[in-house]
């Protein structure tokens, strides 16, 4: 192979992406902070919106984008490595609560499943969207492997789980204070099961503490759904 | 050279991961058993390493960021969500907000209070 084969990336417009995306991230912090951390100005929200409306209005395919945004999702396995950290640091609290920690965390998986499939059925949505739901529970990499293994669409199933991590991230500051909810535990917890990979980061920014605990539930309540979910959709 | 070493030891762990993950024929993706891997090895340094610090605590505070190419690849999908658009947001809506708070208010209600804050290892973030 010659020197003039070795390939061109990110190239000129790879490069540009990572620009613009980080210049938007960048932008879209500092508003929030001005905000006072308001939680409807959630940077990821906004930039993808914004980049999503540029490749659909300058017609422009994913693939190019990605020549940029493929070095991002390097560094996103890296830093869902790295929630270990938190783990290790705040572990003798977690153990201290330990029975509480699995039995909200079975709880708080098993609705979120069974409210999207019962709500499902009603609205008598097809079976692939159907089987693609049950994978709600489960962080978004686990999903893709899990929904096409039971018949679903994964796709489907990572817009799923990012649609409902970043709704999640929205209330959940409005929800746990109107229902008085202030143990960060709690909070770091409910957003691992419910919000998943965009909850946790959201939990690890608010405090380390929090995010040990969403990290740690992400992590265990996506393992276990991912193992058991297979058998019970076989079953019905 | 503490950066170098936080990320090859982050990558190192990654890549052990994937080995672990082909070798066993797992589902569980990579970077979910690189966790486990950390967390154990850590407890048998018994301490994390300054550059190891450095580099997480970079990571994890901006991890939003590296989210968002995941996020603009939903522009794939418009065809399946133009057609059922409507119902899955009002399903995810509803199975997001209920197991939030029910996961929230089983721990808040079982979990022995935090006793004293201060007990912890020192942590970043």
């Amino acid at each position: 192979m010659s020197i003039v084969n070795l390939p061109d990336l990110p190239g000129l417009e790879g490069a540009l992406w990572i620009a613009l995306t980080l210049a938007l991230y960048a932008l879209f912090s500092r508003l929030r902070a001005a905000l006072g951390g308001n939680g409807l100005a959630q940077p990821l929200l906004w930039v993808s919106a914004i980049l999503i409306a540029v490749l659909v209005l300058g017609d422009i395919e994913l693939a190019r984008y990605d020549r940029g945004g493929d070095w991002l999702l390097v560094l996103l396995a890296l830093s869902t490595v790295s929630i270990g950290v938190p783990i290790y640091d705040n572990f003798p609290i977690i153990r201290q609560a330990a029975g509480a920690f699995l039995l909200a965390m079975a709880i708080g998986s098993v609705s979120a499943v069974a409210v999207a499939l019962a709500m499902a059925h009603l609205m008598q949505l097809d079976a692939a969207i159907f089987a693609t739901l049950s994978t709600k529970s489960i962080t978004s990499p686990l999903a893709f492997g899990v929904t096409s293994e039971i018949g679903g669409l994964p796709a489907l199933a990572m817009g799923v789980v990012i649609i409902t991590g970043n709704f999640g991230v929205l209330v959940g500051p409005k929800l746990f204070a109107l229902t008085k909810l202030h143990d960060e535990r709690a909070q770091g917890l409910a957003y691992g099961v419910a919000a998943h990979g965009i909850g946790t980061a959201e939990a690890i920014r608010k405090s380390s503490l929090m995010g040990s605990f969403a990290g740690l539930s992400m992590g265990l309540n996506g393992v276990l759904t991912s193992i058991i979910l297979p058998y019970v959709m076989s079953v019905s | 050279m503490h950066i170098v070493g936080g990320v090859l030891l982050l990558a190192a762990i990654l890549a052990a991961a994937e080995a672990v993950k082909n070798a066993a024929g797992l589902m569980i993706p990579a970077p979910v058993l690189a966790i486990v891997i950390l967390v154990v090895g850590l407890f048998m340094l018994r301490r994390v390493p300054s550059g190891l610090r450095l580099v997480a605590d970079f990571l994890l505070r901006h991890m939003a960021l590296f989210f968002i190419p995941a996020l603009v690849a939903m522009v794939a999908l418009s065809d399946v969500l133009a057609q059922t658009l409507w119902p899955l947001l009002a399903i995810i809506v509803v199975s997001t907000i209920i197991p939030l708070w029910l996961t929230a208010w089983v721990f808040a209600r079982l979990a022995p209070t935090l006793e004293d804050a201060d007990d912890k290892p020192e942590g970043g973030a």
